[in-house]
């Protein structure tokens, strides 16, 4: 029964895989063969795929890094502060989260075209900080922290932030990697968000450049998808050990 | 075991990006030492002799300035210098024209341009490396 479980396990993540090794193969492979003309066509004839890159980098570092405070200091809210409506709130909060970007985005644009945000990096950034996704994780995974810590730093000091500093995080720190990496990936591979609100070309990022392939000259679209999956890739590589221990850390609890 | 693995892939990290930074660099002064350095300069006019038959049935000969090209170039063809717009940049390229001439030539060996040139053109007269029709060029001068 294990090794038919284990030969059905193997069957479905050849299948999950079969897309990621087709892409690898297909940036190598083209109709005379094996070559690395589809690499050389992409790093060394089309420009405008650096910036484009960076772009990318930048966007996901930065809402990344700056969600996280966000998140951390909203999740505590919902968890620890006692108010009313916290509960009204947070059902908005959840109903946010499941409501597909194709309802939100037109208020979005709307709300950044009236700020002059349109065709701006802050354009990008500033909506997806304020995602209500990381807010709702980090809330379940607040609920299983040891309040007594948390009250033995508020006889110490009254600063909030202090308290969360010292005793919320420290508890938190595999947790919060795991957000970060679905933050960092969510991020990396968005790119309706970059096609509408973006209209110069020099602020696209890679996910707009992969979807526009077809109209440059050369075979760029598998090796420019190849170095698309390889930063998401190598950030889970580093944080694999944090995300399973993340994952799996409300259930222990 | 999971400390080398963490080590590797941050190394690994590293290169990837230190690889990528140098390219976003330097890729296109790469590609550009890859490409014939070419000189380009406009084309020449030469002043040929016009004969023509007054109202009076006097014939005339007048001398006109008219594109011209030399007889060496006409067998190998004329390069002549475009710009396009490739892979969302704009680049020159070469095409390769081979004019239509008349039958009249200067003394130092010109001939006369019918069609296949005008005068705003600009012709490749060096090159570092072989050309061919629609390669691109990088344009030293």
């Amino acid at each position: 029964m294990k090794k038919l479980i284990g030969i059905i396990f193997f069957l479905l993540s050849g299948v999950f895989l079969l897309p990621v090794a087709a892409t690898v193969f297909f940036s190598f492979y083209s109709e005379g063969g094996f070559t690395a003309d589809g690499y050389k066509d992409l790093l060394f004839d089309c420009f405008v795929f650096y910036p484009m890159f960076w772009n990318s980098v930048l966007y996901a570092s930065a809402i990344t890094l700056a969600q996280l405070p966000v998140v951390i200091l909203c999740a505590f809210g919902f968890t620890w502060a006692k108010f009313r409506g916290k509960g009204i709130l947070f059902i908005f909060y959840i109903i946010l989260m499941m409501m597909p970007l194709q309802v939100t985005i037109l208020p979005n644009y709307i709300g950044l075209r009236d700020m002059g945000l349109v065709n701006t990096p802050w354009g990008i950034i500033l909506p997806m900080i304020f995602s209500p996704f990381g807010a709702v994780v980090m809330h379940q995974y607040m609920k299983n922290t040891d309040s007594s810590v948390i009250e033995a730093a508020r006889l110490e000091t009254s600063s909030i932030f202090r308290v969360i500093l010292v005793s919320v995080i420290p508890q938190l720190r595999v947790c919060i990697f795991a957000v970060a990496l679905f933050v960092f990936a969510e991020c990396w591979n968005m790119v309706e968000q970059p096609m509408l609100f973006l209209t110069d070309k020099n602020l696209k990022t890679m996910s707009v450049f992969i979807s526009e392939a077809g109209s440059y000259t050369g075979a760029v679209l598998f090796p420019s998808a190849v170095i698309f999956l390889i930063p998401v890739l190598l950030l889970y590589l580093f944080f694999s050990d944090s995300l399973e221990k993340g994952l799996t850390l409300g259930e222990l609890s | 075991m999971k400390n080398i693995s963490k080590k590797i892939t941050l190394i690994f990290t590293v290169m990837f990006f230190a690889v990528m930074l140098f390219l976003t660099f330097f890729a296109e002064k790469i590609h550009i030492s890859l490409l014939p350095q070419v000189q380009a300069s406009g084309v020449e006019t030469k002043l040929f002799s016009v004969t023509a038959t007054d109202e009076n049935g006097n014939i005339m000969q007048y001398f006109t300035e008219k594109t011209a090209i030399s007889e060496e170039k006409l067998e190998e063809g004329v390069y002549v210098l475009y710009t396009a717009e490739k892979n969302g940049t704009k680049r020159s390229f070469a095409r390769q024209i081979f004019p239509e001439v008349s039958e009249a030539r200067t003394e130092d060996g010109y001939c006369e341009v019918i069609s296949g040139i005008s005068f705003g053109d600009r012709i490749i007269i060096s090159t570092t490396k072989e050309l061919f029709d629609g390669c691109e060029v990088n344009v030293i001068k």
